[in-house]
């Protein structure tokens, strides 16, 4: 195997001052460059640090791209379809039998080659759009070339590798596989049959074409086209009729005829050697042209040569060659035959990237076939398609690489990564990713991160993405992303939401001491529609639950239900969940509570509310509170503290003696 | 390949870097004109820019951004000594332009060098709000915001002293691992020794302690990356020396993919013709490494399904229009090392100046900033000679 | 194109579109109810720029193939060939879009509303043969955060008013013939809001990403519902919301839990039923506009359910009128709440009795991997726009 040489492309930025401040190059998504001249550090290096360059122009930096050959409407439609083949192949294949698997990787595979054929006609359409510019369309053309080749390409190695015919004998095929590729005679019959009135006209398009009829064994066709001949109605020696006759009986082997490959070999000889002896008896002899049509039916070298020029390439001419030649010949020999027309065409001439994919794939050698395709096409869909393919039709052997991915899986990353600069084709991506068993997972991971987070639809389908894989620490970050967005335009709601769809404790405990601080400066609650409903989700943190309990607090006192919302006021003050700056806010709420008419208090609950305000005033003595947060507040503020830290001491010991002694009185 | 679009920075003196952020979508610069911009893709998919200010007294050496869990944020380090925080905070819409003009604030400024600070870069998002600096006279300093919320504040986790002057530093991108930088010194005596060290952080010591040396790479080294973890059983280190230095090291984990072979862990050397190399950058996925060296070149290098190195593309700069000129400076800085700026070139008046938030909005140019000392276009009124060509004063045109 | 025999009756047809499509609505005909309708409307997402596309359908048969492939050829792909004669959409206008396009809607026959992930809002008159779409008015920055513009996720019309909802949390009700809003809720909820419909003439109905659903009466000040209805304890975020089209109490909503909840707007807080038949979100529900016992869901999960209330309420089930793809992943309805007044007509929905014998669930589509974004339904043809960037036709519903 002939390592493929080829050289390193260039390619030339015009970036002023590139010259002498070089090129220094970032990363963006995918595979996109951004370059710009500038090199700081050799200047500091050089001394010049921070001496100012006055630059002409201002700097510039140039985004570059490459291979978004998938990008472009009409192919981008192929990825697309592509796509939804692919998953669906690799859904099938894994629950199918080995029966059965033939026939449908064969329907995958004409599956494949429809979406390309549409492809490559939405090409054509966009080639010749004149609402587009020149240099567009020149590239739709160029593309519609490429897929035109891969396809031809798809189709030979369909024959040759999904279908693997009974018995090798693949002649049909590959007459087929002609037929559909090269229709220029259909073109050109169709040309001289629509210039004719009455008669048809007799010229070299008339016999162009049923030369190439002949020569691509289309002989019905053939027939039909000499059947309009004038001289056919006159025909006085009968040669027109012979001929026709001929055509008419040559053996055909079908996949599906009955007979066997010997009765096929005695009828195909016996009818050639009419023909040999029909040209050696001249019958012909006046009519030049139905003679050359006999000579091709008799299988004659020389002739073919001479038609060298409507036989097309050297893969038509082995077609035709082996037709008349050897009908029965097997897939394993072809390669012996391409070689020979080969030297026909290109002699010693460079073989073209055709050629070589080609001949690798009549040489049965597929790892050739992706090397060069993949060296020389600029496309990653049809080498990641095709290895994909035969990698589930069992032809790929599994070549281990060094880091442990099959060359499939190799070839549908790059696939992969060729999509990723495309913005909103990162599904397709994802999906392709899902299938590389090796490395496939780290990519994603890697991949799915980097994913912008436009809209919350957007980021609910990520999410989804991610926990249908458990990739937990990327959803993770996602909500957290999502959440921070919210937070910084003071969105607290969807700030929440988003933190408690991760369950992320800290952020949560941030967002409720944001309410709460903001109930502490204005004296209301917002977002009171998601608090007041939080449900179980209030258990994700403390602080939150403390939150959420007090506005339990809240509404049962707005209900009016006094004793409920005492204790439940105490229970928030014993259980600690409220942040310490926050408690003399909740000693505070007892106060109307205490004013009441009706105790609602018991003695036992008013020393527990007193012992509350002394851990209080015990912490204001501490050396976190007067080194962090007395200094920060106000004297005012203080003074206001004092105040109703004094009104309460007055309430507390009120409300302790009057509930002693409605108890004693009670007893 | 194709240039699919030419942006026209507003900068006024040469681009040092250009870091996207997390997504690709918003693109930052820095340039020896002391300012960064921030630019975004409007809706039509064109970068235009929505914030530039000034950042430093000094050239800008590098930018980059936190990842976006931890906000807009965003670090630039300078030759002015310093490093400095940035967070974004307030956003303004164009009515009918839909031309976003961003705010950003100083969040805080790193003064503890006493050289130009040289690299910049916050740590893999799994180990917090981390920043690790390195400065041409050898320190290494792990910041940590300990509080997410308040930027202001940032504490130094450690800092270390790494006998080299010191060029770039990379974090590892990967979980296995204890918390590791690699360093890179641009130190031009080859006999100095190794120019490359790895430094673990060790939890139990709570602090960072040399794990390796690279002996082998004696050349000064511009730039150093990490390739994003992709599940290897190795690290992969890229080293901008002469040439470019690939090489692995195991990781401590044995469950990962991949066999030990004793090839493994000889560094890969990239061709470059042996010119010295800047700049290094992976792709995302950490398949491509882009090269620029002072050949003029850009290398794209990849490794083939054999693991084989392999440049598939060179970026040639069209250089024909060469319009810069350097401009005479009037003394040359006491050392090329920069190991010492002279004194007068300290902004005193910026280094002291406050976090608080101020803006200004001129009409004409139609961009805001939010240092109170920036203002954009100064070298059209600043007549070059050099005795203005320096860097304090001659700048600071007062606001109108 | 692929075309491919579902159910007895029915047909689908894909059309590929190169774009990710998020929303396709039917243009009601010009006499309602008399004739159907042959125009849809698409609407495409998450690209750089987006479009709008009109699509109309044209009976073609397969002359109008001819040249697209030798016929002879045809056979060899027997299996996917297209039907002798079918209804084939062609796209005849496309018109670029700036932002997702996020939600469509007709104000009868000739206005076009479009919303933008902007949070814009622009109306197209359409022209008589809908060749063209003429902007008639575009209200900026309906949608919009303290930072940045915020997407309007979804439009109602009444008549001549349009009320829009927003990620902001914000209502605006515009009038048609208005420059500005006629009624802004600002803060009308706490978190994103996903979907709005007119209940009544100043009635609207909005559900949220905490799995609330609230009613407003919008000719009220302030930003207080008059309801708020949950779905659960847990916090499920409810996507879009469809009322019955002759009984305005009865509020269907899709979940992200791939629930369907049915509320009765006159009875509990609690959904009465609750449908857990998709996978995942469910993006779009819609009652037949006609024949409101048939019901239409389409979700992330790539299916479209197809929802019948059976007729006569018997106890015994009949065979699935569509045959084919009757589902079997489907579970159990959970009856929430038991309901003894189900004798209304077409409460069905609603009934106290519901498990699945009084609802039957087709599939419409065969499975597709890729999400299904929007689902319309004129007479008897369903149309669906998905992430596989192809729209779905599929003719000849059946109805009971």
């Amino acid at each position: 195997m002939a390592a493929h040489r080829r050289e390193v492309p260039e390619f030339s930025v015009s970036c002023p001052g590139s010259s002498e401040w070089y090129l220094s190059s970032r990363w963006g998504q995918g595979l996109k460059l951004s370059v710009f001249a500038g090199n700081g550090k050799r200047r500091y290096l050089d001394g010049h640090a921070d001496t100012p360059v006055v630059l002409a122009d201002h700097p510039a930096i140039h985004d570059i791209r490459w291979q978004t050959d998938m990008h472009h409407a009409a192919t981008r439609k192929l990825a697309a379809q592509s796509h939804e083949i692919f998953t669906s192949l690799q859904k099938h294949t894994s629950d199918s039998t080995e029966g059965t698997r033939k026939p449908q990787l064969v329907k995958f595979s004409r599956r494949y080659r429809v979406a390309m054929m549409e492809c490559i006609e939405d090409l054509r359409k966009a080639a010749s759009d004149s609402l587009v510019d020149e240099a567009t369309q020149e590239e739709c053309d160029s593309m519609c070339q490429l897929f035109q080749q891969l396809e031809l390409i798809w189709n030979l190695c369909e024959i040759l590798f999904i279908e693997t015919l009974p018995g090798g004998v693949v002649l049909q095929h590959l007459l087929d596989w002609v037929k559909l590729h090269f229709t220029e005679a259909d073109s050109l019959a169709a040309k001289v049959i629509e210039a004719s009135d009455d008669e048809i006209q007799v010229n070299e398009e008339y016999w162009s074409a049923v030369y190439i009829y002949v020569l691509q064994g289309r002989l019905p066709e053939a027939r039909h086209l000499l059947s309009l001949h004038p001289d056919k109605q006159k025909d006085v020696h009968g040669a027109y009729g012979k001929i026709d006759e001929l055509m008419r009986r040559m053996p055909v082997f079908g996949a599906f005829s009955r007979q066997t490959l010997a009765e096929f070999d005695l009828k195909w000889r016996n009818w050639q050697e009419l023909c040999q002896q029909l040209l050696k008896e001249g019958v012909f002899v006046s009519y030049q042209r139905l003679e050359n049509i006999c000579r091709i039916l008799a299988g004659q070298q020389d002739v073919l040569e001479q038609f060298q020029h409507l036989v097309g390439d050297w893969y038509q001419l082995m077609v035709t060659k082996l037709l008349y030649t050897n009908p029965m010949v097997k897939t394993m020999d072809l390669q012996y035959h391409a070689k020979s027309c080969m030297d026909v065409f290109r002699g010693s001439s460079r073989l073209l990237a055709l050629d070589q994919i080609l001949f690798a794939a009549l040489e049965f050698d597929i790892t050739q076939i992706i090397k060069i395709s993949s060296a020389t096409l600029s496309n990653w869909w049809f080498v990641a398609h095709m290895a994909d393919l035969l990698h589930h039709a069992g032809q790929l052997e599994s070549q281990q690489l060094d880091y442990g991915a099959t060359m499939r899986e190799f070839l549908l990353l790059e696939y992969a990564s060729t999509l990723m600069a495309e913005e909103s084709m990162w599904q397709i991506v994802i999906e392709y990713l899902d299938h590389c068993p090796v490395f496939g997972r780290h990519h994603l991971e890697l991949f799915v991160e980097k994913i912008p987070l436009k809209s919350e639809r957007k980021a609910y389908k990520l999410l989804k993405v991610c926990e249908e894989r458990n990739m937990d620490d990327q959803a993770q970050s996602l909500c957290k992303v999502m959440g921070m967005k919210a937070l910084q335009e003071e969105r607290l709601g969807t700030a929440l939401t988003w933190c408690l769809k991760s369950q992320d404790a800290s952020f949560a405990s941030f967002l409720a001491e944001k309410f709460l601080t903001e109930y502490s400066l204005k004296g209301n609650f917002s977002n009171l529609d998601l608090i007041d409903n939080l449900g179980s989700s209030m258990l994700v943190s403390d602080r939150l639950t403390f939150l959420a309990k007090y506005r339990d607090f809240h509404r049962l006192y707005e209900q009016g239900e006094f004793s409920e919302a005492a204790s439940l006021l105490l229970s928030l003050l014993e259980a600690n969940l409220a942040p310490k700056q926050f408690l003399l806010i909740l000693l505070t709420d007892a106060l109307p509570l205490l004013e009441l008419d009706t105790i609602v208090f018991s003695s036992k609950q008013t020393s527990q509310l007193l012992m509350c305000k002394e851990a209080l005033l015990k912490w204001y003595k501490s050396e976190e509170y007067t080194r962090e947060i007395l200094p920060k507040k106000s004297k005012g503020h203080i003074e206001l503290e004092k105040e109703k830290l004094e009104l309460l001491q007055l309430g507390l010991s009120r409300n302790l003696s009057r509930a002693l002694l409605e108890e004693s009185v009670r007893n | 390949m194709y240039v699919a679009r030419s942006i026209s920075a507003d900068h006024k003196d040469l681009i040092h870097d250009v870091a996207f952020d997390f997504y690709g979508r918003r693109m930052a610069t820095c340039s020896s004109d002391h300012s960064v911009q921030v630019w975004d893709i409007n809706d039509k998919g064109e970068w235009h820019c929505t914030a530039s200010w000034k950042t430093h007294s000094g050239s800008v050496w590098r930018v980059t951004w936190a990842h976006p869990e931890f906000g807009q944020v965003l670090a630039s380090c300078s030759y002015d000594r310093m490093a400095a925080i940035w967070e974004e905070v307030v956003s303004y819409m164009v009515p009918n332009n839909h031309l976003m003009i961003i705010l950003q604030t100083k969040r805080a400024t790193l003064v503890d060098s006493r050289t130009s600070v040289t690299d910049v870069k916050f740590s893999p998002r799994f180990l917090g709000l981390k920043l690790a600096t390195c400065s041409a006279d050898g320190n290494v300093r792990i910041y940590e915001a300990p509080d997410l919320t308040d930027l202001t504040t940032w504490e130094i986790q450690d800092q270390i002293m790494t006998k080299m002057s010191c060029s770039c530093l990379s974090w590892n991108p990967s979980r296995l691992n204890p918390a590791t930088i690699a360093v890179g010194s641009d130190d031009a005596n080859p006999s100095a020794g190794g120019k490359v060290q790895i430094y673990e952080h060790k939890v139990n010591e709570r602090k960072w302690v040399r794990s390796n040396m690279l002996m082998s790479i004696t050349e000064a080294v511009h730039d150093i990356a990490y390739a994003p973890n992709l599940g290897r059983s190795y690290d992969v280190l890229a080293i901008a020396t002469k040439d470019v230095v690939i090489m692995r090291f195991d990781k401590k984990d044995p469950s990962m993919i991949g066999s030990a072979t004793s090839t493994r862990n000889t560094p890969v050397q990239l061709d470059h013709q042996g010119a010295q190399v800047w700049q290094i950058s992976w792709n995302i996925t950490g398949t491509i490494l882009a090269a620029s060296s002072d050949d003029g070149v850009v290398r794209l290098w990849k490794a083939n399904y054999l693991d084989k190195w392999k440049c598939i593309q060179v970026l040639k700069g069209d250089g024909s229009s060469v319009s810069t000129m350097l401009v005479q400076p009037k003394d040359p800085p006491a050392t090329n090392k920069g190991s010492s700026l002279p004194e007068t070139s300290v902004d005193a008046g910026f280094m002291s100046s406050s976090p608080k938030f101020s803006s200004f909005f001129s009409s004409t140019s139609a961009w805001l900033g939010s240092s109170p000392l920036s203002r954009q276009g100064r070298h059209n009124s600043v007549p070059v000679t050099p005795a203005t060509s320096h860097v304090t004063s001659g700048f600071h045109i007062p606001l109108k | 194109m692929v075309a491919e025999q579902i159910p007895k009756m029915s047909k689908v047809l894909v059309k590929f579109t190169s774009e990710k499509l998020s929303c396709v609505r039917w243009q009601p005909p010009v006499m309602q109810g008399l004739q159907n309708s042959d125009t849809f409307v698409t609407g495409s997402w998450d690209n750089s720029v987006n479009s709008l596309l009109v699509w109309k359908l044209s009976n073609g048969d397969e002359t109008s193939r001819k040249g697209r492939r030798d016929p002879s050829e045809a056979s060899r792909f027997g299996d996917i060939k297209p039907p002798e004669t079918y209804v084939e959409p062609e796209i005849i206008l496309r018109e670029s879009h700036v932002g997702d396009v996020t939600d469509l809607k007709f104000a009868g026959h000739q206005t076009l509303l479009v919303s933008s992930s902007c949070g814009s809002v622009q109306s197209f008159s359409v022209a008589d043969d809908s060749k063209k779409l003429i902007p008639t008015q575009k209200w900026e920055d309906l949608h919009h955060l303290k930072m940045s513009s915020s997407p309007c996720t979804c439009m109602s019309v009444s008549g001549t008013d349009v009320a829009t909802c927003g990620e902001d949390g914000r209502i605006n009700v515009l009038r048609l013939d208005h420059r500005k809003p006629i009624r802004i809720i600002d803060d009308a909820d706490s978190c994103s809001l996903n979907a709005i419909i007119h209940s009544k003439t100043h009635e609207v109905i909005t559900v949220n990403s905490a799995g609330q659903l609230k009613v407003w009466d919008v000719r009220q000040d302030g930003n207080t519902p008059v309801r708020i209805f949950l779905v659960t304890g847990k916090k499920v975020a409810l996507h879009c919301v469809d009322r019955h089209p002759t009984q305005p109490h009865l509020v269907a909503a899709g979940g992200e839990d791939g629930t369907l909840s049915m509320w009765d707007l006159r009875k509990e807080h609690l959904p009465v039923t609750l449908f857990d038949s998709h996978e995942s979100h469910v993006w779009e529900v819609k009652f037949h506009p006609t024949n409101p016992n048939n019901l239409f869901t389409c979700s992330d999960d790539g299916s479209v359910l197809h929802w019948q209330t059976k007729p006569g309420l018997t106890s015994s089930r009949p065979s699935t009128p569509l045959g084919g793809f009757s589902t079997s992943g489907i579970s159990s309805s959970q009856s929430l709440l038991h309901h003894p007044s189900a004798a209304d007509a077409g409460s069905a929905w609603i009934s106290s009795n519901t498990n699945m014998s009084n609802i039957d669930i087709n599939h419409v589509l065969p499975s597709l991997t890729m999400p299904v974004n929007s689902v319309d339904i004129e007479g008897s043809n369903l149309v669906c726009g998905t992430d596989g960037e192809a729209i779905y036709l599929v003719s000849n519903v059946f109805l009971h």
